[in-house]
């Protein structure tokens, strides 16, 4: 993607519809290690008809190269995903771990995140999807969403969470 | 004879699969260079993929999300904060100084070819 940017932005709309879902979110997931947490997440995108069945193989295979893990302020986070071919339809996968699991740190080599909170993104095309990437990181930054998360009871409180737009510091 | 031609400003924008957190810092830094009104090309791609881009045109800066292969000589950040808040206003302002001082040496050098 190469372009030329004038002065002006244009807008765009932000399509979060179906990204997010209560049947793609696991609270107290047990995981031994962040292959398994990958995995089961990976199985419910999978189940839902978002990703092929090469899609957890090929996160994993990503993930020990290029480790996503995320020191946030108030608690460790991942975020998974692997190349676009291997996505049939844009969604996220929410996991809050049970016991903390150690992934790789992003853009810190040797360094670890203890992670409570996976989201595995499958992405259809980034391009297209750059507003919803945008509003994850968002949510990502935000303290307050943060907390939320932490202390969500049911998957629709997670999804409430994850959708919202008002995302504030 | 006439003004050497001022190119954009070039950005190299890196993650590991050249996907999502290249997306990412494209659209944060679309924004910035469009507040400083300074005309930037922006390109996203993969750290594995940094040689190629780097030899195919001169690229004034890099913001990455994922550890380069090798320094490059030019302005590079990276960018994590975009993700974790932490140490995010320290960074874009390292971004728009860098961005401003890239293109008063354009104009410069442009001014100085006639």
């Amino acid at each position: 993607m190469a372009t030329s940017t004038q002065f002006t932005p244009p807008e765009r709309h932000l399509d979060i519809d179906h990204v997010f879902d209560a049947r793609l979110v696991l609270l107290d997931l047990e995981a031994q290690n962040a292959e398994a947490a990958i995995r089961e997440l990976a199985g419910l995108l999978l189940e839902a008809g978002y990703v092929r069945g090469t899609f957890a193989d090929a996160v994993v295979a990503r993930e020990k190269d290029f480790p996503t893990g995320l020191q946030l302020k108030l608690l460790g986070a991942a975020i998974p995903h692997t190349y676009p071919t291997y996505v049939l339809k844009t969604g996220v996968a929410a996991g809050r771990l049970a016991h903390p699991v150690t992934f790789g740190a992003m853009g810190s080599p040797g360094q670890t995140v203890s992670a409570t909170l996976v989201l595995l993104l499958a992405v259809k095309d980034a391009d297209s999807q750059v507003e919803m990437l945008q509003h994850i990181a968002e949510l990502l930054r935000s303290e307050d969403a943060q907390g939320k998360l932490i202390s969500a009871r049911t998957a629709e409180d997670v999804v409430a969470v994850l959708e919202s737009r008002e995302v504030h510091a | 004879m006439g003004k050497k031609d001022l190119e954009p400003v070039h950005v190299l924008c890196i993650c590991g699969t050249g996907v999502a957190g290249a997306a990412i810092v494209h659209e944060t830094l679309r924004t910035l260079f469009a507040e400083l009104k300074i005309p930037v090309q922006l390109e996203t791609g993969a750290s594995i993929q940094m040689e190629t881009l780097f030899e195919t045109s001169h690229v004034d800066m890099i913001v990455h999300t994922s550890i380069l292969p090798r320094k490059f000589g030019v302005p590079s950040f990276l960018a994590i904060p975009l993700y974790t808040g932490i140490g995010e206003k320290e960074m874009l302002e390292g971004i728009r100084q860098a961005a401003r001082e890239i293109w008063a040496k354009k104009l410069d050098d442009a001014g100085e070819a006639q």
